[in-house]
């Protein structure tokens, strides 16, 4: 699927800018400078506007993302539960520290609540969301991935 | 007390992808008898007369603002559902998409019918898929039935339902912020004059309502809003989803009225604080929320400004005294740092250094200077910001500083 | 209607903000977002003040008057907001003023000492944080600033920005954005690409600190004044008179300005109208019907102005078709650095290679398209801060005539930086109907080139300028702060 051919499925009305942004975001993990520029035209918005809309949300990279991305929730419920405990037993299995954004394989943050306070503690591995994890679970849910 | 269910009455009974099961339990009748027996400012009589708050947190009279977008001349005007959800301990209109989505899109047709939009967005958060999807299932179901679209019910209604994804940020719960993610900006606030009443999404008058405040719409029309203000407090009446969390035995989503008591919630429906644990303090609307001590508990939960403890989202936090408040404070200054739109002076530096002063309190002690620095944040927050978010960043170290004595250690 | 500002009664206009109406009356109100009549933005959140005793703080720069309003402008929650909103913002510029280039000319530094901001308990001092907070806190400070030396006009550097939103809102071109979200913030182009823009210098002169400066090598400037060997010629833009005196105090006519760059190290001073004259008469000769005889067809006709190059630099990104329709004549002051390599040098007997010839100009974009007859050229900005790097303080000269450059120049040329000064000019100079038009601004450039383009309007000749008004508010402007 190419980025034209994503971008000929929406009209090209400011309302549709948003979901343009993440279905490339979905189909290529990030937009590069170059998709920036040919979504921007699409829509007829200067450049630098486009970028700034990007650079706002979460679910949308402006940068290539590493193989495995990994965010704990750390909002109220999620923290009560732990989540800190999680997060250091994912930086011992993969050696990687938390915020670091230089390592090219992990990386590994906080996020925000997604809404399953009742299935804290809430971990998203590459988009994917796994609830009630437990210090216990952490290797057998990352194995998977690596 | 009131054991009306407007929201939750038919969770678990109905299968929320067909919309078969919800006709028989009398689903869109209140559609119908908006269609053929009722005007659209008929409509918006009721539901000002059911002073009908807004579930979102802000409590405003829903009735007053969607009366404010009928009465403007302009033909193109908006409808929005805000599905954004973001607040954390939130999730009562996330289960109303997974339980009865098509009660939620009879009351948005209603409401948006009843102001003169042709188009509705039900603006959903963008960790919410599988709810995107409901209502996709959902909304094409009815469309088939007629209930939107082209002519409605025969009648020379329509009505365009757009899903309309967001893309991570929590400031996107505002309405302007909202209304800018849908133009394709950044999700930052507006100044406000203009209001969306007069010009919001593409400077046209605009209604933004919560999810829940609209799902209680159907049920307005069909029994009076005469009949939902006696339902619950007399200041910001009707039936309310409540998020109990933390520490008690029955976590989950309740429907309660409002006026209901703090400890009501904990003991009668959430079964009390989980064994073996001591109550500390309980923190209600979400990270946002203010803390309510022990004797506290018998505040009744209302959207009125005089209420002390606003209901906010409907987030009831129960912490124990087990739990490591520098890690719950890390977690609600880590949350706003991130969670800023970055515009304004007092909220973005302020957000900011609230959590590097949170860091090191994880490490011990508050120094002297941190302790100065935490007051003069607290306060720019509360009085000099662009938009509430300042204040929400600011109210549960308020409560801490005040009611748990955060720097006296 | 009328309105009580401070117990004190005024004036005041419909739709006029309260801001507005308190520059006007002198009432003070520091501002660091708002600037002039452009977008307000409300987000330095400096303007409050209190109105109608509501216990509450609005900004002054957004609150319409209305009829018997009662504002307050200082009171002990404005000062408390003020205080604290400043220190705020102070604790990421604390001690960095020495070694800033915008260093006694910052709207921050200046705010910060009019209301006496000292406490940095914003930030923990060294000695209160462990050598692992330190480098966590540095580390991700500076994680998020941008920089950009690689464009030849304007030098960024993020970590001294406000996040004021004035260059996003001025850039004609929307070069800017404002990236990323919360504390993460960064003013900045998209995927921090080196600016590549028309570079006319508004950003740079709107800046309130030294997160946008002038490109330009200060020090090398200053040895080759300093240097005895070499003969430092100045070409001097009489547009910079509009400003210089923000600089070089009180300087406000061409005899004092010449006095004080001879005391800074210039040898010779010019005035650049020789330059203008010059250029007047080439573009003459250019369009006279006599030389190009019938009109051509649109593609082969020149008749463009080159005079802006800002606005050379806007055709070639916007409208590369019509770059080709540029009138083929070297600028003012590209005409007359070469004369002063060439015949000057060859007249006094003077090696060119010992000369450096430096042009001092309300102009930016000039840098992008340097001629190499010209060795550096200043803004009025840079002037500035060489003066106060020799500590030259505007010492008045009278009588300091600039030198006579050449046979001289008609003085009907002096004023060529005004806009429209060009057409006029050209307009007497040649009896005949030619259609001889102006275009100021990039909206109108690009409304006048789209006409060209469709065929609704033909110009002999366009006279283009980007800045508004001409190099009167040119790029290079200083600006008050």
């Amino acid at each position: 699927m190419t980025i034209e051919k994503i971008l000929l499925g929406f009209s090209p009305k400011a309302e549709n800018i948003l979901p343009a942004l993440k279905k490339v975001n979905a189909g290529f993990g990030y937009i590069d400078e170059e998709k920036a520029e040919k979504i921007a035209a699409y829509f007829s918005v200067p450049i630098s506007q486009l970028y700034e809309t990007a650079t706002f949300y979460d679910l949308i990279n402006t940068k290539k993302q590493p193989a495995l991305t990994i965010k704990v929730c750390f909002s109220t419920h999620c923290a009560l539960k732990d989540a800190k405990k999680i997060i250091v037993e994912i930086e011992n299995v993969l050696h990687v520290k938390l915020g670091d954004e230089n390592n090219p394989k992990f990386r590994l943050g906080k996020m925000s609540c997604v809404g399953r306070c009742g299935e804290g503690p809430v971990v998203m591995v590459n988009n994917k969301v796994y609830e009630r994890v437990t210090v216990v679970m952490v290797r057998g849910m990352l194995e998977e991935y690596l | 007390m009131e054991n009306t269910k407007i929201l939750t009455i038919n969770w678990g009974k109905i299968n929320p992808l067909k919309i078969g099961d919800y006709l028989a339990v009398g689903g869109y009748l209140a559609l119908k008898k908006f269609v053929s027996e009722m005007k659209p400012d008929e409509a918006i009589e009721e539901i000002v007369a059911s002073k009908l708050s807004g579930r979102g947190g802000a409590g405003y009279a829903t009735g007053e603002k969607l009366k404010m977008v009928a009465e403007s001349e302009s033909h193109e005007k908006y409808f929005i559902c805000n599905l954004d959800e973001s607040e954390p301990g939130t999730y009562k209109d996330r289960m109303i998409a997974d339980n009865n989505p098509q009660l939620l899109l009879e009351g948005i047709i209603i409401a948006a019918l009843s102001i003169g939009a042709h188009k509705a967005y039900i603006y959903i958060n963008g960790n919410y898929e599988k709810q995107k999807e409901t209502l996709e299932t959902a909304r094409a179901q009815a469309h088939k039935k007629n209930f939107l679209g082209a002519g409605i019910l025969g009648s020379a209604y329509d009505l365009d339902v757009e899903i309309f994804s967001g893309a991570g940020a929590y400031i996107c719960g505002e309405e302007t912020a909202l209304i800018n993610s849908i133009e394709g900006k950044r999700g930052e606030p507006r100044l406000r004059p203009p209001f969306p009443t007069e010009a919001g999404l593409f400077g046209k008058p605009t209604a933004v309502n919560n999810a829940e405040t609209i799902a209680n719409i159907p049920w307005i029309i069909l029994n009076g809003g005469k009949k939902y203000a006696k339902i619950g407090a007399s200041c910001s009446p009707g039936m309310k989803l409540y998020i109990l969390g933390g520490s008690v035995k029955k976590p989950g989503v309740v429907e309660a009225p409002t006026g209901v008591t703090i400890r009501e919630l904990v003991d009668d429906f959430g079964g009390g604080v989980t064994p073996g644990r001591d109550f500390w303090f309980a923190q209600i609307g979400g990270a946002s929320g203010r803390l309510v001590l022990e004797k506290e508990l018998d505040m009744p939960l209302t959207f009125s400004r005089d209420c002390q403890i606003p209901l906010g989202s409907g987030s009831i936090l129960v912490v124990d005294k087990m739990a490591n408040i520098s890690d719950l404070i890390l977690s609600w200054t880590e949350f706003f740092r991130r969670e800023s739109c970055g515009k304004c002076v007092p909220c973005r530096e302020g957000t900011f250094r609230l959590h590097e002063i949170a860091l090191r309190l994880q490490d011990g002690e508050i120094s002297e200077r941190d302790k100065v620095a935490i007051k003069d944040i607290l306060w720019t927050l509360e009085s000099t910001t662009f938009c509430p978010l300042g204040r929400f960043a600011a109210t549960a170290m308020r409560d801490a500083v005040e009611k748990l004595n955060l720097l006296d250690k | 209607m009328q309105i009580k500002i401070n117990k004190k009664e005024y004036e005041a206009n419909e739709n006029e903000t309260v801001l507005d109406v308190c520059r006007r009356e002198g009432v003070r109100i520091p501002t660091l977002c708002s600037f002039g009549k452009f977008k307000r933005e409300a987000v330095c959140r400096l303007c409050l003040v209190e109105v109608n005793k509501s216990g509450r703080l609005v900004t002054s720069c957004t609150t319409k008057v209305a009829g018997g309003m009662e504002v307050e402008t200082e009171n002990e929650n404005i000062q408390k907001a003020r205080a604290i909103n400043l220190e705020l913002l102070w604790s990421d510029h604390a001690g960095k003023c020495v070694k800033c280039k915008k260093n006694r000319k910052c709207e921050l530094q200046t705010l910060a000492e009019e209301y006496k901001i000292e406490n940095f308990h914003f930030v923990p001092r060294r000695g209160e944080m462990t050598n692992a907070e330190e480098n966590e806190l540095l580390r991700d400070n500076w994680s998020r600033v941008v920089v950009d030396e690689k464009n030849p006009v304007v030098e960024r550097d993020s970590q001294y920005c406000v996040e004021c939103r004035r260059c996003i809102n001025i850039c004609p071109i929307k070069s800017y954005g404002f990236n990323h979200r919360a504390g993460d913030s960064v003013v900045g182009t998209p995927y921090n690409q080196p600016l590549d823009c028309i570079f006319c210098g508004a950003c740079v002169k709107y800046c309130p600190t030294g997160a946008l400066i002038d490109q330009g090598d200060i020090n090398k400037i200053i040895t080759d004044l300093d240097d005895g060997k070499l003969l430092s010629v100045a070409i001097v833009d009489a547009a910079v008179l509009e400003s210089v005196g923000m600089e070089l105090n009180g300087v406000k006519t061409v005899e004092n300005l010449a006095g004080n760059l001879r005391s800074l190290g210039f040898e010779k001073v010019f005035d650049l109208s020789w330059g203008f004259q010059k250029y007047v008469e080439a573009v003459a000769e250019e369009i006279h019907p006599h030389h190009t005889g019938k009109k051509n067809p649109a593609k082969q006709r020149k008749f463009i102005s080159s005079f802006c190059p800002s606005a050379e630099l806007y055709i070639k990104k916007y409208f590369p078709e019509l770059v080709k329709n540029i009138i083929d004549v070297k600028r003012p002051e590209e005409i007359m650095a070469e004369a002063v390599k060439k015949e000057y040098a060859k007249k006094e007997k003077i090696n060119p290679k010992n000369i450096r010839v430096m042009l001092v100009s309300a102009c930016t974009a000039r840098k992008k398209l340097k001629d190499e007859s010209i060795d550096h050229i200043l803004t009025v900005r840079e002037l500035g801060r060489i003066a106060r790097e020799k500590k030259i303080e505007g010492v008045r000269f009278a009588g300091s005539v600039p030198d006579k450059f050449m046979n001289g120049a008609n003085v009907k040329y002096a004023e060529l930086h005004k806009y429209g000064k060009l057409s006029q000019l050209l307009t007497e100079k040649i009896k005949g109907d030619l259609v001889i038009g102006a275009a100021n601004g990039v909206l109108e450039i690009e409304n006048a080139l789209n006409a060209e383009l469709k065929k609704e309007k033909l110009h002999d000749f366009l006279e283009v300028m980007v800045c508004p008004g001409g190099c009167e508010k040119g790029g290079g402007q200083s600006m008050k702060i």
